[in-house]
């Protein structure tokens, strides 16, 4: 089931490319080109389509798919995103290396580390020695933007 | 030649240099090691030491540099399956899984070996060959280009296992998908960027490689993969058993071969190197995990160095790494070219010397660390995940410097978690963006002078015969069906 809801969104993912392939405004002086920067997207879409729906058909009588992970892994795993979408977020406003603590720290307690002492080690010691490697020794600056 | 030889290991050779290639070769391996950054990053940022330098002394240096980086990148490939440049994510594809098995010291070591074996071959062939092989890396053009594209795609799907060939083809379908984002490479329109300024320069290719293997990894680990097991290394994971040496030796040296004739034209690289002879080795060789990580290996090595033939000789980088070093050699007021080994052999032929001398450094250097790195991956994963996490987020930020790349990086990474999960092999995915717009550039220019006529091929006969090796290996599958 879960893996025909794959099928589905590729197939989708390539409709959706293949409408946005449509709408590229080509040049008036390449628009008769034999290739033009729509011919080579189109045929991978199109392409794309039918694989998909000839998987579907190669499988349709198939288990199709191992047995899914459990619910607490999956949660886990969306703490995970929801981390690193924080992290994300909080560069924004933050410098990177206390983003970066702020990241180890949650993403060590997310997978079960309760031991104090190597939560701070991770949490401080890979960011003050990014901090020291990238910034004084190769002396790179973070523009971010 | 005998005489220049002699001249480049006189330069070479020189205490100076030689420390000059140890520490290039110390800071190349440190900096690849770093997600993200890879030999160009490592290059550009010694730009400012190898100033301070006389040229000989400051381009012996980049080559140490350079094969330090290269070597780097396959330390983390394997280690935690965060290949920091293009040319080294093939032997993640084996190297990886051995380190997942307890192999990480024996992959390492077998890395290390194979990178010096391709370096000696790609060193040696350019020895003899360099000037008479620039001639003949001109004659390779567009034409040539997209057949060997095609064919690299084809060879892709095709010798897939059977299962996998139709998964195969939809991941690198979606690679070459990806690889179309942005500004059209002839045309210059704007494509599939959503009206997003982020996009209009593409999806970078580093941060594709650590969403989808990188970041996808530790997703896969915290769902429940099991932990690598614990094991005890020692030197002893550096000594390898004469039968397997002999087996890998047959492995390297075509695979060096391969990698230093892609290598030598321009603009094709170790990438391309990495990923053929990696492919050509699961289909002709034993199919074994340290064939998987000796052939990218020697290849891109073998192709690093072959990459230098254009440049040395004819003045045209062959990469983007040999780019930088072409702007490093302009700086210090050198013009590659012909003319480099008759005006300053001692240049020329002291950085052939030194590369070779770089890979003995880069063996004898890293051999004792291989026990230490491969521990990394006998970390708790509880703490393993949180780092690969850090440090590929923190390796895309260092190339792209965007936080829109960074969520990018996230949707790609969750979407290759789910296509891994259900069996979706991610390499095609990776070769196939890669290629994309190699193809499409060359297909476009080859049909711009042909005035849009395909029948231009026929005239070229590297191209044509290329295309019938395409067609023939198409019709390969068919011939085994009936056969069985």
């Amino acid at each position: 089931m879960i893996f025909r809801l794959l099928l589905v969104a590729l197939f989708g993912f390539g409709a959706g490319y293949l409408l946005l392939v449509a709408q590229i405004e080509l040049d008036p002086w390449s628009a008769s080109d034999t290739i033009n920067s729509r011919t080579l997207p189109q045929i991978y879409g199109v392409l794309l389509c039918v694989a998909v729906l000839a998987l579907a058909f190669a499988r349709r009588n198939s288990q199709g798919s191992a047995p899914g992970p459990a619910k607490r892994k999956v949660r886990r795993l969306a703490w995970l995103s929801a981390l690193i979408c924080f992290f994300i977020v909080s560069l924004l406003w933050l410098n990177l290396w206390v983003a970066l603590a702020g990241l180890l720290f949650g993403a060590v307690w997310t997978m079960g580390e309760r031991r104090w002492s190597v939560i701070w080690a991770l949490c401080l010691g890979i960011p003050l020695l990014g901090f020291v490697l990238i910034e004084h020794v190769l002396l790179m600056t973070i523009p971010l933007s | 030649m005998l005489e220049g030889i002699l001249t480049g290991i006189a330069t070479a050779l020189t205490l100076q240099n030689v420390l000059w290639v140890a520490f290039g070769c110390l800071a190349g391996t440190l900096i690849g090691m770093m997600p993200g950054l890879g030999p160009i990053s490592a290059i550009a940022l010694m730009i400012p030491v190898s100033y301070s330098l006389d040229p000989t002394g400051g381009l012996i240096m980049m080559a140490g540099v350079y094969y330090g980086a290269v070597f780097g990148g396959s330390t983390s490939s394997i280690l935690i399956n965060a290949p920091g440049v293009a040319s080294t994510v093939a032997t993640s594809f084996d190297g990886y899984p051995m380190a997942r098995e307890g192999q990480a010291g024996r992959a390492l070591a077998i890395a290390a070996y194979a990178s010096f074996f391709g370096g000696t071959v790609g060193a040696l062939i350019l020895l003899m060959f360099a000037s008479s092989l620039a001639a003949v890396a001109l004659h390779i053009q567009s034409a040539e280009y997209a057949a060997l594209v095609l064919f690299a795609m084809t060879c892709v799907v095709v010798f897939a296992q059977h299962k996998e060939r139709l998964a195969s083809l939809i991941t690198l379908l979606l690679g070459l998908m990806l690889g179309t984002v942005g500004t059209d490479p002839m045309g210059g329109a704007q494509r599939l960027t959503l009206g997003l300024l982020e996009l209009s320069d593409g999806i970078p290719f580093v941060l594709l490689v650590m969403a989808t293997f990188a970041l996808a990894e530790a997703f896969r680990l915290a769902l429940g993969e099991p932990q690598a097991p614990q094991g005890a290394f020692s030197m002893r994971d550096l000594l390898i058993p004469m039968s397997l040496v002999r087996r890998l030796i047959r492995v390297a040296s075509r695979s060096s071969v391969l990698g230093f004739i892609i290598g030598v034209m321009p603009g094709a690289g170790a990438t391309l190197a990495s990923f053929f002879a990696y492919d050509l080795e699961k289909r002709v060789g034993d199919g074994s995990r340290e064939a998987g990580v000796t052939a990218p290996e020697a290849a891109n090595n073998a192709a690093s160095t072959g990459s230098f033939v254009p440049l040395l000789s004819l003045g045209v980088p062959g990469s983007g790494t040999s780019a930088v070093l072409l702007g490093v050699m302009l700086a210090y007021g050198l013009q590659p070219g012909p003319t480099l080994v008759t005006d300053q052999p001692e240049i020329f032929w002291g950085i052939i010397v030194s590369m070779y001398v770089g890979n003995v450094f880069l063996l004898t250097m890293n051999l004792p660390l291989i026990p230490y790195l491969a521990r990394i991956v006998s970390l708790p994963q509880k703490l393993l995940i949180p780092l690969v996490i850090a440090f590929s987020l923190l390796g895309v930020l260092l190339t792209t410097f965007s936080i829109f790349d960074l969520a990018l990086m996230l949707l790609l990474a969750l979407g290759a978690t789910v296509l891994r999960g259900f069996g979706f092999p991610l390499a095609p995915l990776l070769l196939g963006f890669i290629l994309s717009g190699l193809f499409e550039e060359n297909l476009q220019r080859v049909l711009l002078l042909s005035d849009g006529d395909f029948a231009y091929l026929l005239d070229r006969p590297v191209a044509l015969s290329i295309l019938f090796m395409n067609a023939a290996i198409c019709v390969l599958p068919l011939w085994n069906r009936s056969e069985s």
